[in-house]
């Protein structure tokens, strides 16, 4: 029997289907007699990673069973996630959080980093006051003279306030 | 209980254990569920029926694993509608998932026709992901059946329970299992005639 017969029959009535498509064509029991066959063959042909998961599935249950019975010649058997894991998995299942893929992490980690980023670094700067026009305080704007009013006493702190005598100092070399 | 008991029940565990993950796997729960359901079952059947005959073991395990499959599927629902934002059970997961069986499904076909299929068509792995395309809308229509109808295919098919045992774990007559079947085969035929369409 050849590839073709497990096709449609429509295939081979001379549809212009190319050889490509024939080959990948999906193939399935042609009835459902041929279905349950198949079905009844299936358990038989599960992945090999599978089989050795549902052994140790089954030994970690005969050792629980055993341990109860206080048999001990028994192996111990690893088991694939310890403890916690499994304590931790249950939880998270509870809570309505579910393991997800590498990829769907990494990009809600992204995600979520990239908002945080933003938030903290690109929106502070949005509201800077750099385009408020600043009015002119000319003591500032000179860090000698500056210091020289803080470093002098009270009463020059007043007379600075006379715009006479601060226009004076702004003249005279200090 | 003794040695000799342990043993035989470890042997009928093990002679079980990929006739119950497929019946978790057709309903649709993700490997690591189908684990956790089948070793509760065991702990549970050890429990509770090890002390019955021998003869009755299979239809009983089954049973209690369809009981706690309804209570896994039932709370999964109860999590889809709470959690609403996090899709469980239809997403990407579910759908590799149904690859890899399906990729099982085609190892099966491909065991069953080996002296007809040429090599190429057996081990040639695009081969085998293209195929296994095809079967995966056969498993999407059988996880499509109504939970009883289901529940009597796979066991009839996977289990080759007698219709007798199929009752016994479904809690119903002979002729309701008989009526379950023809209506689960009836839509899988529809299925399949549609395919050779």
């Amino acid at each position: 029997m050849t590839n073709d017969d497990h096709t449609t029959p429509g295939a081979s009535m001379g549809t212009q289907n190319d050889n490509v498509n024939q080959k990948f064509r999906p193939q399935t029991p042609r009835g459902y007699a041929e279905l349950c066959s198949v079905l009844g063959q299936q358990a038989t042909t599960l992945h090999k990673d599978i089989q050795m998961k549902l052994s140790a599935n089954t030994s970690n249950v005969m050792q629980q069973i055993a341990n109860q019975n206080n048999v001990t010649d028994r192996q111990t058997n690893t088991s694939f996630t310890p403890a916690v894991t499994l304590y931790f998995t249950k939880v998270c299942t509870l809570l309505g959080l579910r393991p997800m893929s590498l990829p769907k992490f990494a990009f809600s980690t992204g995600t979520l980093a990239s908002v945080v980023l933003f938030s903290f670094l690109f929106l502070p700067q949005l509201q800077t006051n750099d385009n408020v026009p600043v009015p002119a305080l000319p003591f500032l704007s000179s860090p000698t003279l500056l210091e020289v009013v803080i470093t002098t006493s009270e009463e020059d702190l007043l007379v600075i306030e006379d715009l006479d005598l601060y226009e004076t100092l702004l003249n005279e070399p200090l | 209980m003794t040695k000799s008991e342990i043993h035989k029940l470890e042997s009928f565990f093990l002679a079980n254990q990929q006739k119950a993950f497929l019946f978790c796997q057709y309903r649709g729960l993700s490997e690591q569920d189908s684990l956790d359901i089948i070793q509760d079952t065991m702990l549970q059947f050890y429990k509770h029926y090890s002390h019955k005959a021998e003869s009755d073991w299979a239809p009983l395990f089954f049973t209690v694993l369809r009981h706690k499959l309804i209570d896994k599927q039932r709370w999964l629902s109860l999590q889809n509608k709470l959690f609403f934002w996090q899709k469980t059970g239809n997403d990407d997961t579910s759908d590799s998932h149904n690859i890899e069986l399906a990729e099982s499904l085609f190892a099966a076909h491909a065991e069953l026709n080996k002296s007809e299929w040429t090599d190429n068509e057996c081990k040639n792995t695009e081969y085998a992901v293209a195929h296994a395309q095809g079967y995966k809308k056969l498993i999407n229509t059988i996880q499509m059946l109504p939970e009883k109808q289901q529940s009597v295919f796979l066991l009839k098919t996977i289990n080759e329970f007698s219709e007798q045992h199929i009752a016994e774990v479904l809690g119903v007559s002979v002729g309701t299992v008989k009526q379950h079947y023809a209506r689960a085969k009836k839509q899988l035929q529809h299925y399949l005639g549609e395919q050779d369409d």
